[in-house]
């Protein structure tokens, strides 16, 4: 593997300090599941690597009022195992069990497969669909990114070279939320998927107060799905405005075809998965 | 090249190495003799580098080793030995649940992280638990049942103690010939 | 040939305390407490580290190799090329296998010297104080390529005009892509067809299928102080310290190979794979040298699963005989030989399954392309030819409206039947007991549910154990007992993972009657075991067991008949069990085995046998016809599935899948049913999810995150169902299980798939995108 420099700050201000150094490529470590294999592929080139293993306050996760705040260093397993993520997160925790392999879900953090931004990254679209925001912390200050605004494109964030995720936050889902996840890959676990779907959804009565849904693997990023969405926010929950959501989703994305499926076959599965997700969790909002 | 002096604490072991910072754990451990941790892939795809962190299994060859410093490592080694296995090694001996071989030490360990967890797991919980081990040979058939034998043991006796299992006649071996129909005649001169 | 057929049963199987138990193996414990090494385990003081440079291209002209650089850095003991080597090629075209003479040009550089064929051929070989300095040592080697220009399409590359990949052609032909052709010639298929009623053709295919085993290849090499080139290494062969030494130009008895435990091999590791680097850089450096390949460099330098396109076109009677069957194979072979033409032969020589056909004919041809070469893969073409054939059945008897288990027993091969190249079988043929048992124990069948369908697939097969017998394979196993009465088997077996050692271990256990665990087998190892030829071609049980039991037969006579003296009585009168000898009709006269052998050692008698086996010698098939005997024996079972598909994303859920076959005698019955769940698990990746994916000769699915296998969470209830004719030709008449119980799962699960959907899909994998596209067929 190429050579690279590796520093392993105890806190968050060393480790930014350390990020901030602009002669040489500096890249944060987190769980490494993904830069390892990067530079062992070539694909990541960094010259210095800046844990943040070893800082414990990336590591927290508690509720601040309605917030949910999930410290950058969490790992996908804790979405699995920690008490508040298991009931403020229901969509992520579902997402994390199809996340990898157990190993995998030991080492890497939500905040690292956000940052790695690959369009089937599979915490992206739950967290998407719980309306989540990201903490940018530099050594100029914190500042905070509807999720949704932090990606821009393939393998590309908001994120500059001195900034790493701080946290992540969400509301706690109202009462009455439905949450439905859904990944298609091409084997029952560790695959990468086809196609991802998140539903989150409030419910009145028979009436959608707010759905979120957001959709992986069907864009250049990973993607809310608005159009569908704005369809279905204060609307009766209706078989026909399920199918006209699942169209209008299956519209808005742009996939490609790779070697692991074309892209009018993703856009396919995307109307029928966003509509049997929108089913179960309205089923779920009960 | 960055050389530190990295602490190692491996099957209850203490090595002291000087290691580069791109030096993978799987690489540090396999140098210092630990070549019951396999090398398959190189990138989390197969597990078979599977050891155990702390108290979490992990893929060995997604670490740097000097992030492993000075927390408890486990390897399939330190688990057991033939005189006295842990469980669940006795009970993939029993269920002959390794073929080649190679995949097992970290199937065992992704168990162990699974029963450490959850001592009397589903099946569901089994299968996903070993879902990052590939296996080529075996179909993943008698891990399940042994797995679940340990888990079982386990539960009965605690760990570290030896215990045979029955020989797994459950398993659908059929050792009986079937009744012979008109044209499905054996024996031949 | 006489073929006394008796009636089976229980009681005419010999009683036998060891053998069919699913005893413990004698390598299990190593394996689970970390003790079992493997070739890439092995290090040694002062031991160089490897790494091949490989082409960036599939087809290219080399204009220029320099490795100036790399052999100015420091840290880099030796870099090779081409130019280098003592020979340059290794020889992958066997004479007389494609053709009475070799065709020319078709040899397999050890470094490609003027032109790559294939992505991946090696270049060049470094060797260095560590593999980061190894690895920068490959970045400072410039290649300068001309891009060549290529095929990969087989059907393209027999066009004439296609490019040529090798320039191979027999003397005094023009040069073609046609590696191989086999064909077979039985009866009259034009009246067949006229008998014909129905005719139903359809074309199959099949993807580039990697071994995946998980312990990519390994080997360590040395010049010891005799000047012999010691290599370990990880391998299905080590008789090849013969090509080595061929190809090295040193004579054979100065290669000594020897092997470990193999991480796994099903046909990868049964060509040369990491040998001829490390002898060259161990010769050339003098020092020892490893080298373990990368996962990636893995499934980019060895040999792949041939695809196959295979048509069908069958005549049938409205009430389901076969009268006629025409099948025709293109293989791809990628960009050298290897062993394409037999794998061919075997395609061909099982093209229409365990079936009685009077009016057949088949035409295969194995085609280079500029492709990764393929080659040996468990199951070995007739693996392939079975996921056609079988399909095959199913859309006839969709046709003929039959029930598709009604049409397979009209037409099955039966007990004293003989094959399509006209060789007696000389086994039970047991197909419709084990249709019955494997389609019994798919159960219940699972109710359907709103999108999901229930689907259910069989398939049969004709699979043979043991090499091709003009090849006149021999094994030779040497069993002796030591003085405190423990028993050591010595066969040159590589134990691939199968329990190859351990079945000797319990055959020899069985008939010298001490326990498994006091019985060593020594194996692996190309000078200082009896040399047992290849573990490939399901044949270690039948040869190596077979020289076994004879081996240990001979001790136990020495035994029995020293100790008939002793006793008083006749040999017959005693037996072995639990290192006793004993009297059969008074176990309390009994005398331990140590005494016994005391004994012996005291009178010189031997303790010991060597042993050679002999499977049947044949000549070569009819050039013309293909009929002749060919194998020594045959395997015949039948695997059972039951699936659900998603009728709206084409997903499918593999629910129940059960594998019955006649293994004739199970030596370990845990690790028989452990072959054919194996089996199961590779047939369900072969069917659903497998494809390299060589996309214009680039392989796309080069890691195990694209090149999927099946996980543990991808595994259905899994039934393996053991059936015992007796009839085989191994020890205590076992037939082998190796490959067989992989061949029928593919088709079976795409006769499941078909069943449940109401339409076929063409080729495997059968991807969910595939799937719906089928669904959206059948609608329309």
């Amino acid at each position: 593997m190429r050579e690279f420099d590796l520093v392993i700050p105890k806190s968050l201000p060393d480790a930014l300090d350390a990020l901030a150094a602009n002669d040489v490529i500096v890249q944060p470590l987190a769980g490494g599941t993904d830069m390892i294999v990067n530079i062992r592929a070539r694909v990541a080139q960094p010259n210095v690597l800046v844990s943040l293993n070893d800082i414990a306050e990336l590591r927290e996760i508690r509720r601040d009022n309605g917030t949910i705040v999930v410290g950058g260093g969490a790992r996908i397993a804790d979405f699995l195992k920690h008490p508040l993520l298991i009931e403020n997160a229901e969509i992520a925790r579902q997402a994390a069990f199809h996340f990898a392999n157990p190993m995998i879900r030991n080492l890497a953090t939500a905040a690292g497969n956000l940052a790695s931004a690959s369009p089937a990254g599979d915490m992206s679209p739950p967290l998407l669909a719980l309306g989540a925001e990201v903490a940018l912390a530099s050594k100029a200050g914190t500042r905070t990114l509807p999720l949704d605004q932090f990606f821009i494109s393939v393998r590309k964030t908001a994120r500059r070279p001195d900034e790493i995720i701080s946290a992540l936050r969400w509301q706690v889902p109202p009462q009455h939320t439905g949450h439905a996840f859904y990944k298609m890959g091409l084997r029952a676990a560790d695959a990468i998927s086809v196609i991802s779907v998140a539903v989150v959804i409030e419910r009145a009565g028979d009436t959608i107060r707010e759905a979120r849904l957001a959709l992986g693997a069907v864009a250049p990023r990973p993607m809310r799905a608005y159009q569908a969405e704005a369809l279905l926010n204060s609307q009766k929950f209706t078989d026909a405005i399920v199918q006209e959501a699942a169209r209008l989703a299956s519209e808005e994305c742009s996939p490609i075809d790779d070697l692991r499926g074309t892209a009018s076959y993703r856009r396919r599965m995307v109307k029928v998965y966003v509509a049997r997700m929108l089913r179960q969790a309205w089923e779920r909002a009960k | 090249m960055n050389l530190k002096i990295v602490t190692l604490q491996v099957n209850g072991r203490t090595h002291q190495v000087a290691l580069a910072p791109n030096v993978t754990l799987l690489y540090a451990l396999r140098d210092l003799g630990y070549t019951d941790v396999k090398n398959g892939c190189e990138k989390g795809d197969c597990g078979a580098c599977t050891v155990m962190l702390g108290d979490k299994i992990i893929n060995s060859c997604l670490m740097l080793a000097w992030l492993a410093e000075d927390k408890p490592i486990l390897t399939v080694a330190g688990l057991g030995t033939a005189e006295h296995p842990h469980p669940l090694q006795q009970a993939f001996v029993d269920f002959g649940a390794a073929q080649c071989g190679y995949c097992i030490p970290g199937m065992i360990l992704s168990a162990k992280g699974l029963l450490d967890e959850h001592p009397q797991p589903s099946d569901e919980e089994i299968r996903e638990a070993i879902s990052g081990n590939l296996c080529r040979c075996t179909g993943y058939i008698r891990a399940f049942e042994a797995i679940r034998a340990a888990a079982e043991q386990i539960a009965l006796q605690g760990d570290g103690q030896r215990v045979m299992h029955p020989l797994p006649g459950a398993m659908e071996e059929e050792p009986a010939n079937v009744i012979p129909q008109d044209d499905s005649r054996g024996v031949i001169e | 040939m006489s073929i006394q057929i008796e009636q089976p049963n229980v009681a005419q199987l010999p009683e036998l305390r060891q053998v069919g138990k699913p005893l413990p193996r004698i390598d299990a414990m190593g394996k689970v407490i970390g003790t079992t090494k493997y070739a890439g385990d092995y290090v040694m003081p002062n031991m160089l580290h490897a790494k091949v440079l490989r082409s960036n291209y599939p087809s290219a002209k080399i204009l220029r190799v320099d490795v100036s650089k790399a052999r100015a850095l420091s840290g880099v003991a030796c870099v090779l090329t081409a130019d280098d080597l003592p020979g340059d090629a290794m020889a992958t075209d066997i004479p007389g296998v494609t053709g009475t003479a070799k065709r020319a040009g078709t040899d397999a550089p050890i470094l490609a010297k003027d032109r790559v064929r294939f992505m991946g051929e090696a270049i060049a070989l470094i060797a260095a104080e560590s593999l980061d300095f190894a690895e920068r040592a490959a970045d400072l080697i410039q290649v300068e390529y001309e891009p060549y220009p290529a095929v990969f399409d087989p059907l393209e590359a027999m066009q004439p005009g296609a490019p040529i990949v090798t320039a191979s052609a027999f003397p005094g032909e023009e040069p073609d892509n046609i590696v191989s052709r086999w064909r077979i010639r039985k009866g009259d298929v034009e009246a067949g067809m006229r008998a014909a009623e129905v005719i139903v053709e359809r074309t199959y295919r099949m993807p580039f299928i990697d071994h995946a085993y998980l312990e990519p290849e390994a080997g360590l090499a040395w010049v010891d102080e005799n000047d012999v080139l010691n290599i370990r290494v990880s391998t299905q062969v080590v008789e090849h310290f013969r090509s080595i030494a061929a190809a090295l130009k040193i004579p054979q008895n100065k290669v000594h190979t020897m092997g470990a435990m193999v991480g796994g091999g099903f046909g990868g590791k049964e060509d040369m794979n990491v040998e001829l680097f490390l002898g060259l850089l161990a010769l050339k450096t003098r020092r020892p040298v490893r080298l373990i390949y990368s996962r990636e460099e893995s499934i980019v330098a060895h040999s792949k699963r041939h695809p196959f396109i295979i048509t069908h076109r069958t005549g049938v009677t409205r009430n389901g005989r076969i009268t006629a069957s025409i099948v025709k194979m293109v293989a791809d072979s990628g960009a050298y030989v290897y062993l394409s033409p037999y794998v061919l032969l075997y395609a061909v020589a099982t093209a229409v399954g365990p079936y009685r056909i009077h009016h057949v004919n088949v035409d295969g041809v194995a085609v280079a392309t500029n492709n990764t070469f393929t080659s040996a893969m468990r199951g070995f073409g007739a693996a392939q030819s079975c996921v056609a054939y079988e399909q095959h059945m199913d859309e006839i008897a969709k046709e003929l409206q039959i029930e598709p288990r009604e049409l397979r027993r009209i037409n099955y091969l039966k007990t004293g039947d003989t094959t399509v190249t006209g060789q007696p079988i000389q086994s039970a043929v047991w197909l419709e007991e084990s249709q019955q048992r494997a389609w019994e124990a798919l159960g219940e069948r699972t109710p359907e549910s709103e999108h999901m369908k229930i689907g259910r697939g069989i398939a049969s097969y004709i699979q043979s154990y043991g090499r091709i017998t003009w090849f006149h394979d021999t094994s030779q196993a040497w069993v002796g007992v030591e003085m405190d009465g423990s028993v050591v088997v010595r066969c040159g077996v590589p134990d691939i993972g199968g329990g190859q050692m351990n079945t000797l271990a319990q055959i020899a256990a069985e008939v010298l009657g001490v326990p498994l665990n006091e019985i060593a087998v020594y194996g692996t190892d190309s000078a200082l075991t009896p040399l047992a030829g290849t573990t490939t071609a399901t044949r270690q049980m039948y040869m190596s067991g077979n020289a076994t039991y004879q081996a240990a037969g001979s001790v136990r006579k020495t035994l029995l008949d020293r100790a008939a003296q002793y006793f008083e009585t006749e040999p017959d009168e005693l037996d072995l069990a639990n290192s006793t000898v004993f009297v059969k009709s008074d176990p309390s006269q009994s005398l331990p085995l140590k005494q016994l052998i005391t004994v012996c050692a005291a009178e010189g008698l031997p303790r010991s046998n060597l042993s050679l086996f002999k499977a049947p010698f044949t000549e070569k098939l009819d050039p013309e016809t293909g009929q002749g005997n060919l194998f020594p024996d045959y395997t015949f079972g039948t695997h059972a599935i039951e699936c659900a598909v998603d009728m709206e994303t084409g997903e499918v859920k593999i629910l129940k899948s059960v594998g019955a076959h006649d293994v004739g005698r199970a030596i370990n019955s845990a690790a028989v049913a452990g072959q054919i769940e194996g089996g199961s698990a590779m047939g369900i990746g072969y069917a659903l999810m497998e494809d390299v994916q060589i996309v214009n000769g680039i392989t796309r699915a080069a890691t195990l995150a694209e090149y999927l296998i099946p996980t543990a969470s991808d595994i259905p209830e899994t039934r393996a169902i053991i059936l015992e004719s007796g009839s085989g030709m191994g020890p205590f008449g076992a037939k082998g299980i190796g490959e067989p119980s992989l061949t029928p799962v593919a088709p079976a699960i795409a006769n499941a798939v078909a069943d449940a959907i109401g339409a076929r899909v063409d080729s495997l994998p059968l991807t969910p995108e595939k799937v719906l596209a089928a669904i959206d067929r059948a609608k329309l």
